[in-house]
């Protein structure tokens, strides 16, 4: 394993193309304690890549959190890729 | 010359602050009294379950000092923990902040257990210039939303939390966070001497430069220890050095190289290490090998307190648990009606050495079994 990785990013851009990709789909059922310990409960249905997009649509503090999310996980990728990890 | 204002967990005398024999019963009447520029307030050992409200600025040389007076020698003569708290009765979250101001300047906290908030942060402070907060502990920061402590707003500037512990912080909340919707700069933070454990963040800048972090710890799984997360403006910075950042998921995160500035500092044992950051010329990446001989002593007979043991506020305290081991992770029995959950069970008698006179006290005497 790597003991000291680090990583630069750079170039981040809209390539402006569109791809298709498999739609996926499943349910979550969520059950939460408030901080004043009131139970709360929600299901819905998330849909993959729908969801996502309607988070980056919904802009703001929503999409911000969607691109920090992203960008972590398209770090995973490129260390995937690269074989970091294969050291 | 300074004044001298005295608060309790509960008021006695006259109840004007003149004096301990005299103080006041809440840290709020402290403040409303009102409090002016070049005032120490002593607040004795105890529980404190307000957000105190800063409605009054110090100036330059005459700051307002708000001093925990841990060892009892300004107040009761005994000394103990002295504890702001969020929650009303230590099971959930009630107020949003332990302490909270807006465009109040040269305000000082020494001293102080700050925990268990609602959402917001422990200490939350807008647009506030010259605060020092040290000394202090920020445990048990309830909320996804919330932070240990929150500088933000677009007049900040010199802010300097330093010798500050902040532990068992949410999994998903920032610790030390300077934050504003646009660009500032130059704001001349300082964070040092502190221990941060746990957290998304352990420092962060989200549009504030200027801002220097030295000679802290980052230990335990903090999701980034020191992070810019947007972008600053050409030529400010995050300045970190001589910190000691071990077991992280990322150590150091920047948007552009530009923006921060690392050198002598030692990170190990971090999923990644740094994220657009350069590595400095003199920095390391060894283990960090932390002193465990106090876990040692502890498992042979030892009689301190740990960081892991529970306080006598906990709620986990007697709980009913199914099948627990006879004696605890030191060998201590049963302590009370049941055996605690987690591996140590909760003994008030257990020692710590007193700062103030090298021996060793109970914990009762020290904080560990006030009410």
């Amino acid at each position: 394993m790597p003991r000291e990785v680090n990583v630069w990013t750079s170039g981040w851009k809209a390539t402006g193309t569109k791809v298709l990709c498999p739609r996926y789909t499943f349910k979550v059922r969520a059950e939460w304690r408030t901080n004043k310990s009131a139970a709360r409960q929600a299901e819905r249905v998330v849909t993959f890549p729908d969801d996502l997009i309607a988070l980056a649509q919904a802009g703001g503090a929503d999409r911000e959190w969607l691109e920090e999310e992203l960008k972590e996980l398209l770090l995973k990728v490129a260390r995937r890729l690269a074989k970091v990890d294969d050291e | 010359m300074t004044t001298l204002v005295y608060v309790g967990p509960t008021s006695a005398g006259l109840a004007d602050g003149t004096s301990w024999a005299n103080r006041y019963g809440t840290l709020n009447a402290a403040e409303d009294r009102p409090i002016i520029p070049d005032t120490i307030v002593y607040v004795g050992p105890g529980v404190y379950r307000e957000t105190l409200t800063c409605d009054v600025s110090g100036t330059a040389g005459n700051t307002i000092q708000y001093i925990g007076d841990y060892d009892g020698s300004h107040t009761d003569g005994v000394g103990g923990v002295v504890r702001i708290t969020g929650s009303d009765d230590d099971k959930s979250a009630t107020r949003n902040s332990c302490i909270t101001a807006n465009t109040k300047h040269y305000r000082t906290f020494t001293g102080f257990q700050c925990d268990a908030v609602a959402s917001a942060a422990l200490i939350n402070g807008a647009s506030c210039t010259d605060w020092t907060i040290q000394d202090c502990i920020f445990i048990d920061t309830a909320t996804s939303t919330g932070y240990s402590t929150l500088c933000s707003g677009t007049g900040q500037a010199r802010w300097l939390v330093q010798r500050c512990l902040f532990l068992t912080t949410h999994g998903n909340a920032q610790t030390i966070y300077f934050y504003h919707s646009a660009d500032v700069d130059n704001t001349g933070h300082v964070v040092s001497n502190c221990i941060v454990v746990g957290g998304a963040y352990g420092i962060a800048s989200w549009n504030v430069g200027g801002i220097t972090v030295r000679n802290c710890l980052f230990a335990g799984r903090c999701g980034v220890a020191v992070g810019v997360g947007a972008a600053l403006n050409t030529g400010q910075t995050m300045t970190v050095n001589n910190c000691v950042i071990a077991g992280c998921y990322t150590g150091l995160v920047a948007t552009t190289t530009a923006e921060f500035v690392e050198d002598y500092n030692n990170i190990y044992g971090c999923q990644l290490a740094r994220s657009n950051v350069n590595v400095g010329a003199h920095s390391t990446a060894y283990p960090a090998l932390l002193d465990t001989r106090w876990f040692f002593e502890m498992v042979n007979g030892g009689r301190m307190v740990t960081p892991f043991d529970l306080s006598a506020w906990s709620q986990l305290i007697n709980l009913a648990g199914t099948s627990p081991p006879a004696t605890d992770m030191r060998g201590t029995g049963i302590i009370g009606a049941q055996r605690e959950w987690g591996a140590l069970e909760y003994d008030p008698t257990l020692l710590i050495e007193s700062a103030a006179g090298g021996g060793m006290l109970m914990a009762n005497k020290k904080g560990n079994k006030q009410a």
